[in-house]
């Protein structure tokens, strides 16, 4: 039995990421209904590569559209383009990849990088995940989308990117005449981006027009793996109820072609209107009111629940992601362990042994450049060490009645250094203590109880006078 | 805001100092001059620069291509990101007059290049309808999964990464400095490869099968062809296959790191595709030293 978990569903649909529909759409045409489950777990961590969507199959995992189709192609010995040519099979790559860069950046301005959508999105992506994460990872989906789009579009979106890029007049220009004016350059500035946002989306879906033309499928009247994807992004652009619409009314309004595409595919490969709130309760297989089925005839599974696992993979990840360990370096290699050769191993090794010994040599250089400059420092004369210090120390100390100066000056620090007065000559010269050394043993002891006074002054004035009197 | 009055005292001392203006100094010597000749500012070393030979940067040899494609002629100019006005590479500096006549330069970045040449190269007859759709289609495949191979395979590569990362991109005397760098250089590849991987987990065997696939594709459409999507001339879409198959070719590849060039290797069309390019518009580049390489395992 096939298990396929995804993010869960969302606006009628299956599931709420492009890749997860995608893949249903494919294994809903090559798999019977029986031999595979759908559940909607939104948990990435369950998968070694930690993606959703991800197939299960036994013990291993295959994850991501890719990734599952290659497993399944290895697993039956045939996939859904094996009966395309060579270059229809290229093509079908090359516009599926594009799908997924271009279409996939769309549907992250639209969905993530648009401030009244993202709302909305955070809401329904409430639903999906338990209590700490629900907090959390839509924040996480925001930044994933905001790095994919990173160059295409300035900021987030309209108000919030303008807040940042022109500060706001100063308060004794916001005046009754100031503010029309400012609002007028908010709101070109969001009519600007709109424009550029729309341009983007009408380039891309000009394009997959261009390549459907007026056929059923991408490719003659079968569906390919292209198909699959073009769905799986297309429906979720165009039945996305979201309050800025933007892509959806582009679709609507100037793709007709690509609309009726997509309502006619869905049925097939992404099930009638799903019922969310029925789904996720796991009920899926219960009719609606208006005699539907509930999980719109997808295969749906259950759920298993586990929070606790999940919050605490959860935790554990981010700490390791802070203290530095990156998940490659546990998972690279290790997941056929048959590959593991004693080459690699060697190989491996030689690796480390390369790096240490670059990080040794690091550490060597640092290491004599802060000794140099240490050196230099003293044999120039910017520190000066104990010999100067003591005689100069000395020679102030030998004119004599200076020692209260001194010590006054170092009263306000006496509560730290009283331990550091025993035997740190070079601190003592450095930090100008007076060199105890060249005092007679009674101009030390009046020097001492000079000092213990300062201290207690100071101990008391830090305590509000509630503490203890010097004894005296 | 408000000024404070100046204290009398203050106002006499300062105006018993005049202020003078000394003549601007003229500029250094080694100082860029702009001449008639646009240059083209790239990721090379600075006897490459002079002959015009490939950047060792796909998406500087891309554009460097492609103004020769479209018979534009200039000069190449050694530079890195942080000369560029944008923070990447490459960019032009088109200027007709001499600086001291006007202070305005006219900088093309990188993403206005492609209208910048087409208005000042010889122009092509351009592709229309379904041919450019494809030609957008497999861009993205090269600046997708080609893309995520070159810097997986460059940059984290253990071996690579120490020995031809860190020479071409982080050359610095000081080992401490140029480490640094390099760690700089990987974290920020590591950065560009976790977009098509957001769950963190980066698996070569399967960066490499992807490239590989997205190679196969790439000779597929060429076919026989001379240029592809049956052009007369080489497009940009030309260029942008030869930036990544001329350095995969001609990189000296740690020889256990090697999968992007035995994938390359594979497809005799894209091979004599990057020769044609090379011998009609680099002369003087380098070769790839296949000999070398061939199957020595």
């Amino acid at each position: 039995m096939l298990e396929l978990h995804i993010w869960g569903p969302s606006f009628t649909l299956p599931s709420i990421s492009p890749q997860s529909l995608s893949t249903i759409a494919y294994l809903n045409l090559t798999q019977p209904s029986t031999s595979w489950t759908l559940i909607p777990s939104s948990n990435p961590l369950l998968s070694p590569s930690r993606e959703l969507p991800a197939l299960r199959d036994g013990a291993t995992w295959a994850s991501g559209f890719r990734g599952v189709v290659e497993h399944l192609r290895r697993k039956n010995g045939s996939s859904l383009d094996d009966k395309l040519a060579g270059a229809k099979r290229a093509e079908a790559l090359a516009f599926g990849t594009y799908i997924e860069s271009e279409g996939g950046k769309l549907l992250d301005l639209s969905m993530y990088l648009t401030d009244e959508n993202f709302d909305v999105l955070r809401g329904v992506l409430a639903k999906l995940l338990p209590v700490p994460a629900r907090y959390y990872f839509p924040g996480v989906l925001r930044r994933e989308a905001r790095r994919r789009c990173d160059g295409l579009i300035s900021a987030s979106s309209s108000a919030s990117a303008v807040d940042a890029a022109t500060p706001l007049p100063q308060a004794s220009a916001m005046t009754a005449m100031a503010l029309p004016a400012a609002k007028e350059k908010i709101s070109a500035k969001a009519v600007a981006e709109k424009i550029k946002q729309v341009a983007i989306a009408a380039n891309f879906l000009r394009t997959m027009q261009s390549l459907l033309g007026g056929r059923t499928y991408f490719f003659g009247d079968k569906p390919s793996s292209l198909d699959c994807l073009a769905a799986g992004y297309l429906s979720l652009a165009l039945y996305a109820e979201l309050p800025n619409g933007w892509l959806r009314e582009e679709m609507l309004a100037r793709h007709h072609g690509l609309c009726k595409y997509v309502d006619g595919v869905r049925g097939q490969m992404l099930g009638d209107g799903v019922d969310v709130a029925a789904v996720i309760s796991g009920q899926a297989a219960m009719a609606t009111p208006s005699g539907k089925i509930a999980g719109g005839g997808l295969p749906w599974g259950v759920v298993e629940r586990q929070d606790v696992p999940w919050v605490a993979g959860f935790f554990l990840n981010r700490a390791m992601e802070i203290v530095g360990i990156t998940p490659t370096e546990r998972y690279g290699g290790g997941e056929n362990e048959e590959e593991r050769t004693e080459e690699k191993e060697g190989r491996r090794k030689g690796t480390k042994s390369l790096q240490r010994w670059a990080t040794a040599k690091n550490v060597a250089v640092i290491a004599g450049c802060i000794s140099t400059l240490i050196g230099y420092c003293v044999w120039s004369g910017l520190i000066t060490m104990e010999f100067s210090g003591r005689a100069k120390d000395g020679a102030v100390g030998g004119v004599g009645g200076n020692e209260g100066e001194d010590n006054d000056d170092d009263g306000k620090d006496a509560e730290n250094e009283m331990e550091l007065l025993e035997g740190f000559g070079s601190a003592e010269a450095i930090l100008g203590l007076g060199g105890r050394g060249t005092f007679s043993p009674k101009e030390e002891d009046e020097i001492d109880e000079v000092i213990d006074a300062e201290f207690c002054r100071g101990v008391n004035e830090e305590e509000g006078r509630g503490g203890i009197r010097p004894e005296k | 805001m408000a000024s404070l009055p100046i204290p009398q005292f203050l106002k006499t001392l300062f105006d018993s100092f005049p202020l003078l203006t000394y003549p601007a100094n003229s500029l250094p010597s080694r100082c860029p001059t702009f001449d008639a000749v646009p240059s083209l500012y790239v990721f090379t070393t600075s006897e490459d620069a002079v002959s015009g030979n490939p950047s060792f940067n796909p998406g500087c040899l891309k554009w460097q291509a492609y103004m020769k494609f479209n018979q534009i002629e200039f000069k190449t100019v050694p530079s890195n990101n942080h000369a560029s006005p944008t923070g990447a590479l490459p960019f032009v500096i088109s200027q007709r007059r001499s600086m001291s006549e006007s202070m305005e330069l006219a900088v093309v970045p990188s993403n206005k290049l492609a209208a910048w040449i087409e208005k000042h190269g010889y122009s092509f007859e351009g592709m229309v309808g379904m041919d450019s759709a494809r030609a957008e289609a497999f861009l993205a495949l090269v600046n997708s999964q080609l893309r995520d191979a070159w810097l997986y395979s460059l940059y984290l590569e253990p071996n690579n990464s120490q020995d031809l990362a860190s020479v071409l991109y982080c050359g610095s005397s000081v080992s401490a400095v140029s480490s640094f760098l390099l760690r700089q250089t990987k974290a920020a590849a590591r950065q560009q490869l976790l977009q098509a991987h957001p769950g963190g987990v980066l698996d070569p065997r399967k960066i490499y099968a992807d490239a590989g696939a997205a190679l196969q594709a790439i000779s597929t459409i060429l076919g026989n062809h001379m240029w592809f999507f049956g052009g007369s001339n080489p497009g940009l879409f030309d260029a942008s296959v030869f930036a990544y198959t001329h350095l995969i070719l001609t990189l000296r590849w740690h020889s256990e790191e090697n999968a992007l060039l035995r994938a390359v290797m594979g497809h005799d069309n894209l091979l004599g595709h990057e020769e044609r390019i090379r011998c009609e518009f680099f002369r003087e580049a380098k070769t790839p030293n296949l000999n070398h390489w061939v199957w020595e395992a």
